[in-house]
């Protein structure tokens, strides 16, 4: 520095000028002329001052340049090229590559039986997946396997309970629930005769046998203590009338037993 | 491990291209270990600024990346880099020229008074004394045109040949000569300027 400081300040104040023969100097320094450009060059040195001096003077600017260069790339910072480089050009390839490659990997990789495992677990999910998408119905029962789709069917969100029957109008439809009500009303009105008229008779059987053990000393039916009170001389009253009668209705409290009449019947004695 | 790093030196920057062209991932990724640190210092050298020659070394890389398919037919991966590393400095130089030059010229004008200032006021250390001839060179080569300061850093950072050189800025051989000239000379008075500032201590 100190050398280049003397050569230059010689010239200072006078702005170096060159002899018109700069880009030969430029590649004499630079060692990019041939041999013969070379030693024509060495003999214009030894007879120009002013390129003699600008020789010099560009070693000590080139050596400062140098020193400076090994600055920057000892200072050099973090350039997270790689990195920066990743996201921009690196990746998205990879990326695109590797699903591909993965598989391949995979195939190549993997013993035979993982190979037709994964096949046929892949079919499987396929399968499945078509047949969800087709509304496939599978059922096993006793009449055995059934199977339908439901591709070409709309879905039907509720399924709304059908009252009437097709084939019939509400009218129809009412006559035939009122015609049949009428029956059963009647199967069963004859039945509660047939049966009440079978009690009455089997109490009246009773109370004869009664009058004619006691003869002349009958007390009469309607004059029995609770019966007037309970005013109702239906079924309950003649309920219990024996054992293994049909009509037990023992829960009912408060209602007259047949003990209680035959009871009645058999005070005065 | 042994092998591999072996590998790595014997490989030449052609072959892992051509092995990054054929999908090899990694092969490109060791191109920019090789070369990251030039490159950066090419483009701190052209262009004078930290994050300028951070970014523009990226985009050098990820230029080359994207094509990867245009080194084919090139002698050698070097130039090419070198090629795409200083037109990328051109295209920021472009972008940003009345805002870098104006900033350059301020930063002159700065650096002269700093360079008295810390001369009048320190005892210089050796360590400092390099370091300020450092930071001289530094404005200096920022100040030249960028026409200049372009060929003289291709040429003293990288040594590059003045063919190498011309193709890379697409202009004739005698140009790079004759705009080399100017710059060591341009440099040389600028440097000659600082020293005389920092030198009547």
């Amino acid at each position: 520095m100190n050398k280049k400081n003397e050569a230059t300040r010689s010239t200072n104040g006078a702005a170096p000028r060159g002899c018109g023969r700069g880009e030969e100097l430029v590649a004499y320094i630079y060692g990019e002329s041939d041999a013969a450009e070379s030693n024509t060059f060495r003999q214009h040195l030894n007879a120009c001052a002013v390129c003699r001096e600008e020789l010099t003077a560009f070693g000590g600017v080139r050596h400062a340049v140098h020193e400076w260069r090994a600055d920057v790339l000892s200072a050099t910072p973090s350039l997270d090229i790689r990195e920066a480089l990743t996201p921009a050009a690196q990746r998205t390839p990879e990326r695109k590559r590797s699903a591909v490659a993965a598989l391949r990997e995979f195939f190549s990789l993997s013993p035979l039986w993982l190979q037709f495992g994964t096949v046929a677990a892949a079919l499987v999910v396929c399968a499945l997946a078509v047949l969800t998408f087709a509304r496939t119905e599978v059922s096993w029962n006793s009449n055995g396997l059934a199977f339908r789709t439901g591709v070409n069917e709309r879905v039907i969100e509720k399924q709304v309970p059908v009252t009437v029957q097709t084939g019939y109008t509400k009218e129809q439809f009412d006559a035939q629930v009122k015609e049949q009500v009428s029956n059963e009303l009647t199967v069963a009105q004859a039945k509660w005769e047939a049966d009440n008229n079978q009690r009455v008779s089997y109490l009246e059987a009773a109370l004869k046998q009664q009058k004619s053990a006691n003869r002349g000393g009958g007390t009469q039916l309607a004059k029995g203590p609770r019966s007037s009170a309970q005013g109702n001389p239906g079924r309950n009253q003649l309920a219990d009338a024996a054992t293994g009668d049909p009509f037990s209705t023992r829960e009912e409290r408060g209602v007259p037993h047949l003990t209680d009449l035959l009871g009645a019947v058999n005070a005065p004695q | 491990m042994l092998a591999a790093s072996f590998g790595e030196t014997l490989t030449t920057d052609e072959q892992l291209v051509e092995r990054a062209l054929a999908g090899d991932s990694d092969a490109f990724g060791e191109v920019v270990r090789r070369w990251e640190r030039k490159i950066y210092a090419l483009n701190y050298g052209i262009l004078g600024s930290v994050e300028d020659a951070r970014d523009a070394a990226q985009e050098t890389f990820i230029a080359a990346y994207r094509n990867l398919q245009g080194f084919r037919g090139e002698a050698k991966v070097s130039s090419w880099l070198h090629r795409i590393a200083v037109n990328q400095c051109i295209t920021r130089q472009r972008r940003a020229r009345v805002r870098a030059e104006t900033c350059i010229e301020d930063e002159i004008e700065a650096t002269g008074e700093r360079l008295l200032s810390t001369g009048e006021r320190q005892s210089p250390a050796r360590a400092t004394e390099k370091k300020e001839r450092t930071e001289a060179v530094r404005r200096a080569v920022a100040s030249l045109p960028s026409e200049l300061r372009e060929v003289v850093v291709m040429k003293e950072f990288e040594d590059l040949t003045f063919q190498e050189i011309a193709d890379a800025l697409q202009i004739p051989l005698s140009t790079v000569k004759s705009r080399l000239y100017t710059a060591l000379k341009q440099l040389r008075m600028r440097l000659e300027r600082f020293s005389l500032e920092v030198a009547p201590r």
